[in-house]
């Protein structure tokens, strides 16, 4: 019966609802950082990207993470929600059989789209913040969620560029797509301070305007500077930007999960391991600075 | 696709080919960052391509971003595995140019039996497929044979040296 059904799938939601709120400090899980990563006591989860991942070859290390009960979510680059074609069936389906297949919680993707009028980006690239934009992503969004079997969370992107004649800042406009959407927030710290460094606008100040209920997880990277532009390159160590706004995140919210990308330059296990202190020293900190107000 | 569809799908490719073409950008445009995001871009496809084919890497060495800006500059990144198309392009570019290590032919050899051309792009042969490669370096005949769903079966003989064949790129986009 159709209920029964419906049933099965609010409370598998709600289980995977649970495990997403224990998820504690995770990594992106990376062939090259895979001994690391195995090694790795206490690790609470471990984010895997989808198109890296060819069913019929699993790689062995992370099918060993994921049969010790560490909690997967699998992450995807090439959906485009932010471009004008509706989501690729094909590109969803692989989404929720790597999930599958790995007993993931969660999937996530960008806002940003990759490819236009059957040019390939390459590359995530951001939405004109307009709201006609909005109406098609909104739409976009809503039909990956019908087509997926667990929940979405939706990635701010770093840029160097801004679309001229946006209608919308870059916090308002996620934060209504996601209300609008009923969508969880993949929050980047290193990409909002990225763009609020470049463009010159105050990311704390934008911190307030984003639904921090809605934070599934998030993400911290390193970056450097080019031609004094922030490149949020995924390949150097986490600078003090990222982690005081991290910092301020945590001293509002307590995110179900944080982790550290790393996608380049790959570090020694011990330099891997400081970054990962530095995020948990972060939190913690954030944590400790919230103040709790008497009921 | 509707109205406002088509508007984004217009705005979006206007934007992702002025990025690709290095300019000139839409009006309005914050001109430093798209600039920026157009280095960013042609970085990356040469970064995953450099990945896709560490043996052109090693052969171009320092030059891999001048040469391959010389055969890749102004062509699309091609839908699909674009890291293994664009190394592909680039090696039979130098194939055709001069001659190129045993390792990179063999690699040119295994692209070959698994992939073929078609509208310009590289997909899946669904098929089998034999191909024969002379290695300078090794002054051997390499055969082999690909089966889908079967390892790659390939054997090497001696061989005479074989003149070289100029001018031509050979098994190229169709």
């Amino acid at each position: 019966m159709w209920w029964r059904v419906r049933s099965l799938r609010r409370l598998q939601r709600l289980r995977r609802v649970r495990l997403m709120r224990t998820l504690g400090l995770g990594i992106g899980w990376r062939r090259e950082l895979a001994l690391a990563i195995e090694r790795r006591e206490g690790l609470g989860f471990v984010e895997v990207t989808a198109e890296n991942i060819r069913l019929d070859d699993i790689p062995p290390p992370l099918t060993r993470i994921a049969s010790q009960g560490v909690p997967v979510i699998v992450h995807g680059l090439s959906l485009s929600l932010g471009g004008a074609d509706r989501p690729d069936p094909r590109r969803l389906d692989h989404l929720a059989r790597v999930a599958e297949r790995l007993g993931a919680s969660l999937v996530s993707e960008h806002l940003a789209f990759v490819r236009a009028e059957g040019m390939e980006a390459g590359q995530l690239l951001p939405v004109p913040r307009t709201r006609e934009a909005l109406e098609v992503i909104v739409e976009n969004v809503a039909w990956a969620k019908r087509m997926l079997p667990l929940p979405l969370a939706l990635e701010n992107i770093a840029t160097l560029v801004e679309w001229p004649g946006a209608e919308m800042d870059e916090a308002s406009f996620l934060a209504e797509l996601l209300a609008r959407t009923d969508t969880g927030l993949l929050f980047d710290v290193s990409n909002m301070y990225a763009n609020a460094r470049n463009s010159g606008w105050d990311p704390v100040l934008a911190l307030a305007r984003l639904p921090l209920d809605r934070v599934a997880y998030v993400h911290v990277a390193g970056g450097t500077v080019r031609d004094d532009l922030y490149h949020d390159t995924h390949a150097h160590p986490i600078g003090p930007g990222p982690l005081a706004l991290l910092e301020e995140l945590c001293s509002r919210v307590t995110p179900p999960g944080v982790m550290l990308e790393r996608d380049d330059a790959f570090p020694r296990e011990s330099e891997l391991g400081a970054e990962l202190e530095a995020i948990r020293t972060a939190v913690a900190r954030g944590a400790a600075r919230r103040v709790r107000v008497p009921s | 696709m509707d109205a406002p569809r088509l508007r984004l799908a217009s705005l979006e490719a206007e934007f992702l080919r002025s990025l690709s073409a290095g300019g000139p950008y839409p009006p309005g445009s914050d001109l430093r960052g798209m600039h920026a995001t157009s280095q960013l871009l042609w970085a990356k496809r040469l970064r995953t391509m450099a990945r896709a084919w560490p043996e052109l890497a090693q052969f171009l060495g320092n030059s891999l971003r001048e040469r391959a800006t010389q055969v890749l500059a102004g062509t699309p990144l091609p839908p699909g595995d674009h890291a293994l198309q664009d190394g592909l392009i680039v090696t039979l570019h130098l194939a055709a140019a001069g001659p190129i290590p045993d390792g990179m032919k063999l690699r040119m050899l295994g692209v070959k039996l698994r992939y073929r051309w078609q509208r310009g792009r590289l997909v899946r042969r669904a098929c089998p497929a034999m191909g024969l490669t002379y290695l300078r370096q090794s002054g051997r005949l390499n055969c082999a044979l690909r089966v889908p769903g079967f390892q790659l079966l390939s054997v090497s003989i001696r061989a005479f040296s074989l003149p070289r064949s100029r001018g031509r790129v050979g098994w190229g986009p169709r």
